[in-house]
Order: structure tokens, then sequence, then C-alpha cells
């Protein structure tokens, strides 16, 4: 069973009088342990596939299944627990919360996904060594760069164990250096966890890291390709590049 | 308790903002405190007055209570020496003064009759030394003389009073007033004393010993009211009940020598008019001053949270896509305001508590104003607030709920950010 499902989604927005047809009959299938990337240029409608498959939304027509669930099924509430307990978002501006430390940001999503195990401790310890960010777990994401925010991000995204971990333009507010480095991180989360990812980016580099690329224009999927990703580099030493808590 | 913990820190967020909300809170308690102190004070002394004045409980034939105003002098109690024994044994009675008030037309001896329209005060020596306290307020002249033969031919004269008639101790003054069956019936006194009281209309009064005005009134046993006294004029009511008990007792009529369809009421201070009516209408006019206090404060506390909540769409649309729930969202911002109006509440009733114990001390002279109050008021000319810890207390829980129903707008507008915004989130 696929883990994710759209078929023939349309997704409307109002402008005032005028509807924005984002996208027009998009049928995908995600499989369990795909590294995906959305590609295309800015307005081709990745964020708002992104936001159908993280259930943050709902298609205009169409299905999505998560798990083999239709989605449209499901109340508000219950969404809300979907998307705690099984995914994780990784976003392009980051967005931690300001007024937690690293560790709190992390912790926080496991609470939300309704863990109060005695082990939560070590678990949002252990998130926060696989991004290397063991020195950095009592700071505020303003005492952080941007990099390290979105290491953050990806340890809060990915300590809950979730089914699919939804990552939209996650490198778009790196420089190419700190962006290359969250790709590795979250392709090893991959590879080691055998996390799903789904990202969207409008970035060649980026691109190589897949190992599937959906290509999307004007709100229609132009081509479904699978591919060999780039071979990771070994894993670096701990603590991050030096350099790393400067840039943002 | 994770809401509460990030409740906490966005209160300590943005420091100038919550401040500003807890300054708001502030204001608002304080205002109370001291706001609630005054109305404690005015209205507390207005009422001990009127209770010290008129007996915590009063008995009385029915007739005369019901036609007072007309002083019809023959609805009289003929006997009241059993009635006050009686009392005197009921439970929680203090004291019991029979009492004989008089309208009168007073003047000075040797000006002319009937110039001033004066109240005589007409009750045993006990009365006006212990429930009015007159002996301390002699300002000139000397209190009734120990022989009851030379007391009861003296009379003490409010201040007031006094000086409209320009009347000084050791001056002859004349009362011109009637009997019980109508007929004109003068007496003359000598002032003894001028009582400066405090109090705008027993300042205008006549204060003499009960034998007298009897004889005045041709009433020679008797009185027009019997003033019970307790331990708390706050209780008066539970008295009231006790006293009337005591009336009920079918011999009593016949003792006390009442006309056979005459019959005796008892009533509390705070059951007659004007006090019945008084009472409700400061509660009512009381809870729509705090009502305005707690609404405006709440008015400032909304903006500000709502000033926050738009501020923070994108983090809460992360937290909503991260699963928080409605109710977390709305507890988000409740617990905040809450924080930040138990520090603003607590200061602001500490602060108020403070200004309404210094105003305490102090009092407001109301002076020449007070004289033009109408004279069926026991208005004291010296105001002062009243503060007492639960008024504190008081305040400071309204705080608290001018937070919840300030930041509950906000809070429901928060709970409306829909999951979608944290993909749109920038910084
Ligand atoms: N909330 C919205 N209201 C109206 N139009 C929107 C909204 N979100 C996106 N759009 C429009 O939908 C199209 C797809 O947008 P989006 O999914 O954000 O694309 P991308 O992420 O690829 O840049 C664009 O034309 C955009 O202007
Ligand atoms: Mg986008």
């Amino acid at each position: 069973m696929a883990l994710c499902t759209l078929e023939a989604v349309t997704k409307d927005y109002a402008m005032g009088e005028v509807r924005v047809p984002a996208l027009q009959g998009v049928s995908v299938q995600i499989e369990a342990g795909e590294f995906t990337a959305f590609a295309g240029p800015s307005g081709s409608g990745k964020t708002t596939l992104l936001n159908l498959v993280g259930l943050l939304d709902v298609p205009t027509t169409g299905t999505v299944r998560m798990e083999g669930q239709d989605v449209k099924a499901l109340s508000g509430h219950a969404l809300g627990r979907l998307r705690a307990r099984r995914i994780g978002f990784i976003f392009q501006s980051f967005n931690l919360i300001p007024v937690l430390t690293a560790f709190e940001n992390v912790e926080l999503a496991l609470r939300l996904a309704g863990e109060h195990g005695p082990d939560n401790g070590d678990r949002v310890r252990k998130a926060l060594v696989d991004v290397g960010l063991e020195r950095f777990m009592d700071r505020r994401p303003s005492q952080m760069s941007g990099g390290q925010q979105q290491r953050v991000a990806i340890a809060r995204a990915l300590v809950k164990r979730p089914a699919l971990v939804i990552a939209d333009e996650p490198t778009a507010n790196l420089d190419s250096k700190n962006g290359e480095a969250i790709l590795e991180d979250m392709r090893r989360m991959n590879v080691e966890h055998g996390a799903t990812f789904i990202f969207s980016t409008h970035d060649k580099m980026v691109i190589e890291h897949a190992s599937r690329v959906v290509h999307i224009m004007d709100g229609k999927v132009l081509q479904d390709e699978r591919r060999t990703p780039r071979p990771l580099p070994p894993r670096p030493p701990a603590n991050g590049t030096p350099g790393d808590g400067t840039a943002a | 308790m994770l809401v509460v913990r990030l409740a906490l820190r966005n209160a300590s967020r943005n420091v100038r903002r919550t401040a500003l909300t807890a300054l708001t809170v502030l204001l608002g308690t304080m205002l109370l405190v001291v706001g609630m102190s005054w109305v404690r004070g005015i209205f507390g002394q207005f009422q001990a007055e009127a209770a010290r004045s008129t007996g915590h409980v009063r008995v009385t034939t029915q007739a005369w209570a019901e036609r007072e105003q007309l002083q019809p002098l023959y609805e009289n109690i003929p006997r009241t020496a059993p009635l006050v024994q009686r009392l005197e044994r009921v439970e929680g009675v203090s004291a019991v003064h029979p009492r004989l008030q008089l309208g009168v037309l007073a003047s000075k001896d040797g000006g002319e009759l009937g110039d001033t329209l004066a109240l005589v005060v007409g009750a045993p020596l006990a009365y006006h030394r212990d429930v009015l306290g007159l002996p301390e307020r002699v300002a000139q002249g000397a209190w009734f003389d120990e022989d009851p033969q030379v007391a009861g031919k003296q009379a003490l004269v409010g201040r007031a009073l006094a000086r409209e008639m320009a009347l000084s101790p050791g001056d002859k003054a004349i009362f011109l007033g009637r009997t019980q069956d109508g007929s004109m019936s003068d007496v003359a006194f000598t002032v003894v004393g001028i009582v400066d009281t405090g109090n705008v209309l027993y300042d205008k009064q006549v204060y003499v010993d009960l034998e007298r005005t009897r004889w005045m009134a041709d009433i020679p046993e008797g009185a027009l009211e019997v003033l019970v006294y307790g331990e708390d004029y706050q209780a008066a009511e539970e008295l009231q009940a006790q006293v009337a008990l005591a009336l009920a007792d079918p011999g009593l009529a016949a003792e006390l020598a009442l006309a056979p369809d005459a019959r005796l009421i008892a009533q509390a201070w705070s059951q007659r008019e004007p006090w019945a009516s008084a009472l409700k209408l400061v509660n009512a006019i009381v809870g729509i001053v705090i009502g305005c206090i707690v609404f405006i404060t709440a008015l400032g506390v909304l903006n500000t949270m709502l000033m926050s909540v738009l501020e923070r769409t994108g983090e809460i649309g992360v937290l909503r896509a991260m699963g928080l729930g409605t109710a977390g969202v709305l507890a988000l911002f409740v617990v905040e305001a809450l924080v930040i109006s138990t520090v603003g509440g607590a200061v602001g009733a500490s602060l108020g508590s403070g200004l309404a114990i210094a105003l305490q001390g102090v009092g407001v002279d109301l002076g020449g104003a007070a004289s033009n109050l109408p004279d069926t008021m026991p208005v004291n000319r010296v105001l002062h607030p009243l503060w007492s810890p639960d008024l504190a207390v008081s305040a400071f829980l309204l705080g608290l709920v001018m937070a919840v129903v300030g930041s509950s707008t906000p809070a429901l507008r928060a709970t409306r950010i829909q999951p979608v915004q944290a993909m749109r989130a920038r910084r």
C-alpha cells in the first residue's frame, strides 16, 4: 500500500471574485522510504501540493489518502492528531518557536504527538545529536545561525518517528554550503531511519539528492522520474562545521 | 503544562507590550480598590449612622410607621416600660431606648415666637450618651446636670441650629409643639451645651430628656418608638426576627395599654425606607461601576493581546500544523493574559490598598457643601474611605476576570488561524 496517494486532485484559491486554479488534476503516489522532490518554478503549485500531502489543507476536488485512509472523512481535530503523530514539517523559514530553546522546540513536537514517556528527554537529545547540535540544545532560535535552526527543525520533525516528513523549500533561506549540509542531514535520516521525505525546491543542486523527482508546472505534473541520488558523503564530525555559528 | 510554559515565555517576550497590558490591569484593579473602599466608606458610614439614629430595630405601632411624616402623636405606645423590660431580655439585644421626637417651632427666649423649625429628640440620657456619644461632642457649655430635676429642664442644641438661632449655653429657648390630642404645648429649656456632632442631620436637632417630651406631648408613660440595638448593625434583620417573636405575646397589648385595634411592628433599619431602596440603588450603582471598570480594562487587554495574536499568526499556524488543538490555542492566550494580570492585579491591588489606607487616615472634608444637604440625611461632614483586605482580594480576582474577558476575543481569533498559515509564515 502506498503511504500517500493523490487522485485527480485540484485546488482553487479564491482571490476576491477571481478563482486561481493552483492545482489542475494531480495524481501522485508516494511510497514509504522515498526521498521525493517536487520540482518546479515559483508559483507552479509546489507548496499547495505539500499542503495537501501534509494534511494541512483539503483539495477542492479529488481524493487524498494517507496510509489508505481518505482524509475527507476526517474532522479538523482528527486531522490535527494525525499530523501530530504521523507527519513532520520542515519549513522554508525554519519557523521554530522563538521563545523555546532548541531542546524545548524538539520536545514540543513529542508532547504534541501525545508522547509523555520517561525517555522523552533522551529521545530529544538523540535527535539533536543526530543533526550535530549537542552543544546548542539550550540556545534559542535567535542565538543560532540559519543552518543550525533548520537542523533543529529537522530534529523536531523526526523526533516522533513520523511516517512522512514534509519540507517546503528547506534550503531556500540558506547559503549553498548550509543548504547542502541540510540536504545531507535529511538524506541521512532517510537512509538510516527509513523516514519518507517529500520536499519542494526549484534548485538544480538540491534535486540531485532526490531518489524521485516530480516536475510540476502550472499546477500539473509534467514528469515523474526516478533516479539514483548523489552518494552521501561520510558523516561529518560532531558539532557541525566551523563557521556554522555565524552564518544566517 | 506545555501550554502554560509556552504562555509564560510568551508573556516575557515583548516587554513593552506586556508592561502595557499589566499596567492596564494594574490601573483597573487600583481603581477598583480605591473606588470600592470609598463606596464602602461613604455608604457604610451612611448606613451605620442610619442604624444608629433609627435603631438597629425599631418597634412602633403599625399606624405610626405608616404615617410617621404626619406625626400622628396619638398613634403612640402608651406605656413603654414593660416593653423595654421584655426586649432587654431578648437574645442579642444590647440596649433598648424609648424615644419621643417632636417637631417644634423654636425660638430664643425674648425673640420672635416660632422662628425656626426644629426636631426635639426626647430619650433617656443614656441614649444621648451611649448611642449618640454626645458627651464627647459638647463643643461649648456642658453635659446635662447630675440632678435629674435640673437635667430635665436642660437641652443640648446642635451646632447648626444654635448658630441659626444665635443660642449660647445659658440661654433660654422656647419650643412650641403639640400634645397628642392636638392642643398647643410650649416648653422652655435652658441651653446647657452646644454639640458639634460632625453630622449634618444631628447638628440641626435638640436633645432633651424623655420625660420632658412626654410631658410636652402629654404621653406620660409612653413613647412613639422603642429603639433596639444589637452588637452589629449589619445583623439587624436577624435581630428583627427575634424582636418580632417577643412582640407576638398576646398578653403584651394589655400591659402596654394599647388601643384594641393597635398593633406593634418591628422593623430593621435596612427594611425601612429610604434605606431599603437606597441600599438596592447603591448596590446597583456599584455593580454598574465595577462592570464599567472591568469592561474598560478588558478592552485594554483585548487590544494588546490582539496585537500579539496578529503578530504570531505564522507561529500559531506552525503549532496548529504540529497538532495543537483549538483548546490549546485558546489556553495559550488566556493563560498568557492571566499571568500578566496576576502581576498587574497584585501590584494594582497593593497600590490601591496603600492609597485607600492613606486616604482613610486623612479623609475628605465636605465643608460647606454638606450643610446644604437635606435635613433627613445623616451625612458626616468628613468622609473617609473604608479599606479592608477582602476589597483587595476582590479587586485582584476581578483583575483576573478582566484578563479572561479581554483575552477571550483575541484567543478565539487565534483559533481561527489555519494550519496552512505555517507554510506561509515568514520572519
Ligand atoms: N492563499 C492563496 N490565495 C490565493 N492564491 C494562492 C494562494 N496560495 C497560492 N496561491 C496561488 O497558487 C499558485 C500556486 O502557488 P504555490 O503553491 O505557492 O506555488 P509554489 O509553492 O510552487 O511557489 C500561485 O499562482 C499562487 O499565486
Ligand atoms: Mg512555495
